[in-house]
């Protein structure tokens, strides 16, 4: 690895994948960091490695990855597999771990393509082992085949829950139930993005098709699910939960749950990029236009890390970042920019016609974002329940740094990567300030773990 | 909005202002320009130190380790105080000349809370130090809290005493008029006929 670069990309999945290939060819000097061991990013995870078999079960969609991957392989890309990035600073000075081993480069422009994580959302006994997210079930399934051996309950709300479901099915996993946790208020809310989001009805389709799978398969579906929990002492046992009113029980080793999507901003918060809520997608995203500029020059971000808009916009979008930067590092004309741009900002136009109406119509109700019971844990690593949390902006803490500051939320390993959403929902409906204006946790360097061994062995020439 | 006392800051030094006047009676009001102990109340190291203060800083240092001694009769808290003692350690016999001679002049100054411990001792309080040492200076009663939920008892004991806090009130401008002080800040202006800079590292501001 040199130690300096024109474009750093952080993360290889769809966006960083696109992006690179397009500075690569515009004659950027490119170098792509990934903690994965293999490019893809978690939606194309493992796409080299897959046996046929299997990727055809995880379907079309899927295996458009291999289009991206191998023309990252063709590219003239510096690519670092298990390349950790644990800062970024404004500077464009970025810290990283490759293979364990420590070091800080520099770039001219940087893009961070860091993707998307599942929204951690608390509910009575989601820390028992056998509960998890959806989203790790499917990297099992794609990255090595694992699915679940005696039967499992997916439960939540979101895309990702009925194709889970439907690559289970497909499987021959046993699904015990699939618990759709969206209320049925969600179809007058998304009915006004109906029309607009017909004009992607490839994906209204897919997904239409996935639920008549599901059905003709006798898979047990229930709508309109409200107060799920999982029971257990030293792991789950059971789930218990209301529909139509009535309370029911399913006996179950497994749980998988998923409550949608929301961008990674550890790394861009890290830098001091601005964040703005956005209340349509209920996350935050950082500020940026159109070309992935960021609010701090020579910082970029594209993909599912700047906003939820799925794999194929990311592409897209990482294309334009990558042109814009060979722009910004005088490369091309602007005018040869919205040339080479045209095609991406159009289908990425087309992409986007679907988002509204997602986004509606899988609208977390603030209930089960803020209602988690007092003695339910919302801070894993340092174990603070939400009475805590209501304790303290009941004493006058009243936003979600100022609990961190007095009960520790936020403060263990994850960086508060898994509760500060849930924290900023409780703080905002126990009185405290309301999530726009209390703000997000403030992230400071090393947004992962880092042992001191391993920044003492850091070369001194490379710190100031 | 008028008050006795105008109190920038609302980080310890402002809070424990306020309390202390509070109970004798004044009416105050704290400005503080973003949360309560955002800044080093918040987020310092928590020691409660008298071993080795400046000649001038001693009397005081005592003063509030009394203080700190009996915390649960000025606060609804213990800021979850420890007392287990801090150690200054000699490695060579030049260094425990340094504490023999700190020891002596803190004794001059009609104070008895440093003393020399010998080798025996240093290593029976701490088993795990390297072994060349030679002895140390120590303050038997010096401990540490825990620095935001000290500075949360304060406020708190401080506002149920009627003090006043107003976050996200940056002072942008103090003023004199006649016998009065005029600060004025986003949540409006406020006057008193005493103002105490309580700002910490933005004293000199005055913000």
């Amino acid at each position: 690895m040199k130690n300096h670069y024109s474009l750093v990309i952080i993360g290889a999945g769809p966006a960083g994948l696109a992006a690179a290939v397009v500075a690569a060819e515009q004659g950027l000097d490119v170098a792509l960091l990934d903690e994965q061991g293999a490019p893809g990013g978690q939606i194309y995870r493992a796409m080299e490695s897959i046996p046929a078999g299997r990727a055809e079960l995880l379907g079309a969609e899927y295996q458009r990855g291999r289009k991206l991957v191998s023309a990252l392989r063709d590219s003239a890309v510096d690519y670092f597999p298990n390349t950790q990035v644990w800062s970024l600073n404004r500077k464009r000075e970025i810290g990283l771990l490759c293979d364990n081993t420590p070091a800080m480069i520099t770039a001219d422009q940087v893009l961070l393509a860091s993707g998307a994580m599942e929204r951690p959302l608390p509910f009575p006994g989601w820390t028992l082992p056998g509960v998890m997210n959806a989203g790790a079930g499917q990297i099992l399934f794609k990255a090595h085949g694992i699915i679940p051996a005696d039967g499992v309950v997916l439960a939540g709300s979101g895309p990702l829950l009925l194709l889970l479901a439907w690559q289970y099915q497909h499987a021959g996993v046993n699904i015990k139930a699939v618990l759709d946790l969206t209320p049925m208020r969600n179809h007058l809310r998304a009915l006004p993005h109906l029309p607009r989001a017909l004009l992607a009805g490839h994906y209204l389709m897919k997904g239409m098709a996935y639920k008549k799978d599901l059905k003709q398969a006798g898979i047990c579906t229930l709508h309109n699910v409200a107060e799920l929990q999982a029971n257990g002492k030293e792991q789950i046992e059971s789930i218990s939960f209301t529909h139509r009113g009535k309370k029911q029980t399913i006996e179950t080793d497994l749980l998988l749950v998923h409550f949608g999507v929301i961008p990674h901003t550890q790394l861009a918060r890290a830098a001091g990029c601005q964040h703005d809520w956005d209340s349509s997608q209920q996350c935050w995203s950082p500020q940026r236009d159109e070309w992935g500029n960021s609010s701090i020059d020579g910082i970029q971000i594209a993909g599912d890390g700047a906003g939820i808009g799925g794999a194929r916009t990311a592409e897209h979008a990482g294309r334009l970042a990558a042109l814009q930067a060979v722009n910004t590092l005088g490369l091309i004309e602007g005018w040869e920019r919205d040339l080479l741009a045209r095609e991406d900002r159009k289908w990425m136009r087309e992409e986007l016609h679907i988002r509204p109406f997602l986004d509606a119509f899988f609208h977390i109700p603030g209930k089960l974002l803020s209602v988690p019971d007092d003695g339910t844990i919302v801070c894993r690593c340092e174990e603070v329940t939400a009475g805590e949390i209501r304790t303290a902006v009941a004493n006058g803490h009243k936003d979600s740094n100022q609990v961190k500051f007095l009960t520790r939320c936020g403060m263990g390993p994850c960086q508060g990567r898994q509760c500060a959403d849930a924290v900023e929902n409780i703080v905002a409906a126990a009185g405290g300030e309301s999530i726009a204006r209390g703000g997000h946790y403030r992230g400071r360097p090393p947004v992962t773990p880092l042992t001191l061994g391993q920044l003492a062995s850091l070369d001194p020439g490379e710190t100031e | 909005m008028k008050a006795d006392i105008l109190i920038v800051g609302g980080g310890l030094m402002g809070f424990s202002t306020a309390l202390q006047l509070a109970k004798r009676g004044k009416r105050c009001i704290v400005l503080d320009k973003e949360s309560p102990g955002r800044h080093a109340s918040g987020v310092n190291a928590g020691g409660l130190r008298q071993l080795n203060r400046h000649p001038a800083e001693v009397p005081l240092s005592v003063a509030a380790a009394e203080m700190w001694h009996n915390i649960e009769s000025l606060l609804d808290g213990d800021c979850d105080t420890h007392f287990p003692g801090q150690i200054r350690i000699a490695e060579n016999a030049e260094d425990m000349q340094l504490l023999e001679e700190r020891a002596a002049m803190v004794h001059a100054l009609g104070f008895e809370h440093e003393e020399i411990i010998g080798q025996q001792e240093l290593y029976q309080l701490l088993p795990a130090l390297v072994p060349h040492c030679k002895g140390g200076l120590i303050c038997r009663n010096d401990g540490y809290g825990r620095p935001f939920h000290a500075l949360d008892a304060f406020r708190r004991k401080a506002c149920s005493l009627g003090v006043e806090y107003l976050s996200s009130a940056r002072v942008d401008a103090i003023e004199r008029k006649g016998n009065e002080w005029r600060a004025s800040t986003p949540k409006g202006t406020f006057r008193a006929p005493v103002l105490v800079n309580c700002a910490g590292a933005w004293a000199v501001s005055g913000g």
